[in-house]
């Protein structure tokens, strides 16, 4: 396979969200906004990326008995690193996320990408694999934060698109929208997965 | 010599690996921690002095919304050290509140207070003038209710509803009344925010819950008979 492969089969064919039903937690959480769902889309991608380019470089000498340990640390290596980052240089970005940024350690698509893939691939195409998966992530919850935020609020990433003669619908804005969309997006690539065959 | 050809697999290797693997991590994290703390701290000085100051704005001459808006450390910071002053509780030596000086007199205090909200434990400031008679402003700082219903608690228009309503009338404390979103408040209501009666009521709750047992516990003495 080459990269280009890779990263269509990890984004899209294979996405974490609608076809592996991974790293959902997050999705729900932070998808009230498309602002929030683009900067912890950057933020998984990022983690993505480099863990699993280093997992990968160093996967001879990660002993078998000790691999999820090490993997884990890996990536909250990275994760932590994103947060020094957000909190130095995007400090209201960083308030607004809160404790989200330090969850990605627990999603569940970096250890899941980790195992998968780059523990038996080359540190390049893992790194490709880990933008792939990460991209189509965000993929998701921009999807899912387009509608909320344009229902719920009746703007685009903050910029009020719809009058005030837009009635907010305040379901769209918690918690509970996000398993409606989510679980509608998933029966919807579905169908269209089985009308392929 | 075989048990070093044999090292990756020996019962040791994997306890070297991580001993290793840890040492190499924790010491590019705190390197690039060193690195960002002080920008860090600057950050969360700055959100705590402009919150203190923007309490006051009305008092403070050199302070506007565009002051507040284009947020200079080194001017935030001369106003800060020009007007207000940190303190520290006689019987609390770990809660630290703040004096608002104004040409060197005692012109309010700001008390940092926390309140159980719906899904997250609301912080604020809320200020009041020196004799505890009524609330200067209150100020949140942070908070994680529902964003479009609870966090509405961060519009200006609810928080600036207490600026002027009475703590302390006679010998009693005032209760605030919360009342709809749309209706007309008389002098001890607050308008609550239409679908977030908890985390509006929380913060009333809180606040006058935290301020009394300041009051009673630290500053009965300060009411001028």
């Amino acid at each position: 396979m080459n990269k280009k492969q890779i990263f269509i089969q990890s984004a899209f064919t294979e996405n974490a969200i609608w076809s592996q039903i991974l790293g959902i937690c997050s999705a729900l959480a932070v998808t009230n906004q498309m602002k929030n769902s683009l900067v912890m889309g950057l933020g998984v991608i990022f983690t993505l990326a480099l863990s699993m380019l280093t997992i990968s470089a160093i996967r001879s000498l990660i002993p078998s008995r000790v691999r999820m340990m090490a993997q884990t640390f890996i990536i909250a290596f990275y994760v932590i690193l994103v947060d020094l980052f957000l909190k130095a240089f995007l400090p209201d970005t960083s308030q607004q996320l809160g404790p989200y940024v330090g969850l990605i350690i627990t999603n569940c698509i970096i250890m899941g990408r980790a195992e998968a893939f780059a523990s038996k691939n080359t540190p390049l195409d893992s790194m490709v694999d880990g933008i792939g998966a990460g991209v189509g992530y965000t993929l998701v919850l921009l999807i899912i934060s387009f509608i909320r935020e344009i229902f719920g609020f009746g703007a685009i990433f903050g910029y009020q698109v719809l009058g005030s003669w837009w009635t907010r619908w305040s379901i769209m804005v918690m918690a509970p929208s996000a398993f409606f969309l989510l679980a509608m997006l998933i029966w919807i690539t579905e169908i269209r997965k089985r009308k392929r065959g | 010599m075989k048990e070093k050809t044999n090292f990756l697999e020996s019962r040791l290797y994997p306890v070297v690996f991580m001993i290793i693997l840890s040492a190499i991590l924790t010491l590019i994290l705190a390197f690039s921690y060193q690195l960002s703390k002080g920008r860090v701290e600057m950050y969360q000085e700055l959100r705590l002095q402009t919150n203190l100051l923007s309490l006051f704005k009305s008092e403070i001459p050199e302070l506007n919304d565009k002051v507040i808006k284009e947020n200079n450390p080194v001017i935030m910071n001369e106003l800060y050290n020009k007007y207000l002053v940190s303190k520290i509780l006689a019987n609390r030596p770990d809660y630290q509140y703040y004096e608002f000086l104004d040409n060197g007199n005692t012109a309010g205090y700001v008390f940092p207070i926390s309140a159980k909200g719906l899904w997250s434990t609301i912080k604020l400031l809320v200020a009041i003038d020196p004799e505890f008679n009524q609330y200067l402003g209150i100020k949140i700082i942070s908070q994680g209710e529902t964003p479009g219903l609870g966090a509405r608690i961060t519009e200006n228009w609810f928080q600036e509803q207490f600026t002027g309503k009475v703590f302390y009338q006679g010998n009693s404390f005032n209760k605030l009344q919360l009342i709809e979103e749309n209706g007309n408040p008389n002098a001890d209501q607050i308008l609550q925010i239409t679908g977030a009666t908890v985390s509006s009521k929380a913060i009333v709750a809180g606040i006058q819950h935290d301020l009394e047992i300041l009051y009673n516990q630290n500053f009965s003495n300060v009411k001028v008979d």
